[in-house]
């Protein structure tokens, strides 16, 4: 079975009655499932959609969402996953770049590309249009936008060996099965939550979709309502479930067999309590890229011993560190952390100058700094760009600080990643301006232009931004450069 | 005029100074902009007046504006001033 698509035929074919994903009231036979793909793949074609053409999908966590991923994929096109959050200009350039031949989205979406459709519409389609799989394992399977250190959104191309691959790792390291009953409350647009689906595809099991982790309540209650053996969620989301709702999740002790993690690091007191309150679950938690998907896994029980690990090379995955010349260096040097894998991606979409600049003869370079000791964990010690991490998604501070020079009266702006007690961190922008600027009149102004969560939480005034002789801001001194005025804050 | 305590916590979850007047009718997920981080900040606020933690099940209950209301009017706490 060469790619996630047959493997799904074969589930469904074998256990046609195994439920395969749940979504609130609504539940799916891994039969229903297939049916439903391959109805909704035969509407695609016509629509105009065959191989190798990009299909933009904008949706939140709903069933159409994974009828949609693999009917594109059945065609042997190519899936554009996008955040249902994802402001309708930045959705108009994404359809742009990636030269869709359909978006599919949940939203109201105007000054398009492409033609647009509702997931809702294409995929309600009833009847028996069945269509046959033709995707191959070298065809691309997905374009996954994520962000750049310069603010432009760069398309990794995944290829179905790719994504089956990383599936395979992943299912191989965590150990989940048929017989998992999985929550998903992860975006599927983003690799984490869109690799449980994947993993599902390999290991026959069930997922419950749920829409965001929210207050915690309502996800911590479906595990355990459900009986829950499997859960994947960011850091953050475990801060919000603990502030939340305390030791709730410890009552599903008994049959939480696995969780993963990812998309960020886990403060110590968090890591700290989940252990303490699921002594008997396995707790995993990878590193990883878009670019690269999981490539490494650490497990809080078993790596008590390591301790600030990032884990040791996922199954089938290899891992080194490079000196800038793109060589190897020995064990417990620092460097840069490189990885070599099927999972890694082909290429950077239309970038081919990026690529080139992504790889060296060790393989995918990473853009973080670390070491591997001599036992084979890897320990991070920073990032080489200036990327903020809120709750698990990336924003590029240069986006944000061109926006904001846009606004009257604003001369400089310089942004940083600032500690948050739930996120993990969020955007602190620094303003000169020639006015009080109040947080207020901030929002509004970015609210209708990037994502939620990109909006700075903490605003400050200062005389100037500090910046090196060629321009470049220096926002390591921004953390500490001395404040005017105020602090508009959360 | 000072304000409906349920109006300021969703304000302040809502992190705007815009005029704002859901009926009580209203779900809290037909109210533009409140997303997940929102809805932290709203429970937050919610035991912020109330001086009070809320259960799990208080919590999944909110789904209006109105459970709001009935919330802080349960532990005495809702103030509407003319």
């Amino acid at each position: 079975m060469e790619t996630l698509i047959h493997h799904l035929l074969e589930i469904a074919r074998n256990h046609p009655d195994r439920i395969a994903l749940r979504c609130g009231t609504e539940s799916v036979s891994y039969e229903e499932f297939r049916a439903r793909i391959f109805t909704t793949a035969a509407h695609l074609r016509v629509l105009g959609v065959e191989e190798g053409d990009r299909v933009l999908i904008c949706g939140g966590n709903t069933l159409a969402i994974p009828v949609l991923y693999f009917a594109v994929h059945a065609l042997g096109a190519v899936a554009v996953p996008v955040a249902p959050d994802t402001p309708e200009s930045v959705l108009a350039t994404l359809a742009s770049d990636s030269e869709a031949r359909l978006a599919v989205v949940e939203k109201p979406a105007s000054g398009m590309p492409c033609p647009v459709v509702s997931p809702k519409t294409v995929t309600a389609i009833a009847g028996k249009h069945e269509i046959e799989p033709i995707c191959q394992p070298d065809a691309i399977a997905d374009l996954l936008y994520t962000t750049g250190t310069t603010g432009r959104k760069k398309g990794v191309v995944l290829t179905q060996a790719n994504v089956l691959a990383a599936a395979r790792n992943i299912t191989e390291f965590i150990g989940n099965g048929p017989d998992d009953v999985e929550v998903v409350p992860l975006p599927l647009s983003h690799s984490f939550g869109l690799g449980r689906l994947r993993c599902m595809a390999v290991a026959g099991n069930t997922l419950i979709l749920e829409p965001g982790v929210g207050t915690g309540a309502t996800v911590v209650k479906r595990i355990l309502d459900a009986r829950a053996t499997g859960l994947a969620v960011v850091p953050a989301g475990f801060d919000i479930i603990r502030r939340m709702t305390g030791d709730s999740l410890g009552q599903a002790r008994e049959h939480l067999r696995y969780i993963e993690i990812g998309s960020a690091p886990m403060k110590p007191e968090t890591r700290r309590w989940l252990t303490d309150l699921l002594p008997q679950t396995r707790i995993c938690h990878h590193y990883g890229l878009t670019e690269a998907s999981r490539a490494a896994f650490t497990e809080y029980h078993s790596d008590t011993h390591k301790s600030g690990t990032a884990g040791r090379a996922a199954p089938n995955v290899e891992i080194v560190v490079c000196d800038e010349n793109g060589r190897r260096l020995p064990t417990g040097e620092t460097g840069e952390v490189v990885v070599r894998g099927g999972m890694v991606m082909q290429e950077y979409w239309k970038q081919p100058e990026l690529t080139g600049k992504a790889f060296c003869a060790e393989g995918l370079k990473t853009g973080d700094i670390g070491y591997v000791d001599a036992d084979g964990y890897l320990f991070l010690l920073g990032r080489r760009s200036d990327l903020i991490n809120v709750g698990g998604r990336k924003v590029a501070p240069d986006e944000i600080e061109d926006l904001l020079c846009q606004m009257e009266g604003v001369h400089g702006a310089g942004c940083v990643g600032e500690p948050d007690e739930l996120l993990g961190e969020c955007v602190k922008a620094y303003l000169v301006a020639d006015r009080e600027i109040p947080r207020s009149e901030v929002v509004a102004f970015l609210r209708t232009r990037v994502e939620e969560w990109k909006i700075p939480q903490v605003i400050e005034r200062i005389d100037s931004i500090p910046r090196t002789n060629s321009g470049k801001i220096q926002r390591h001194m921004l953390r500490s450069a001395k404040e005017v005025a105020w602090i508009s804050g959360r | 005029m000072a304000e409906d305590t349920v109006i300021e916590i969703l304000r302040n979850a809502l992190q705007t100074e815009e005029e704002f007047a859901p009926s009580d009718e209203t779900r809290l997920d037909e109210i533009s902009n409140l997303d997940s981080m929102a809805r932290v900040r709203m429970v937050l606020e919610i035991e912020r007046v109330l001086d009070d933690r809320l259960s799990m099940e208080e919590i999944i209950g909110i789904e209006t504006v109105g459970h709001i209301r009935a919330l802080l009017a349960a532990k005495g706490k809702l103030r509407v001033e003319g």
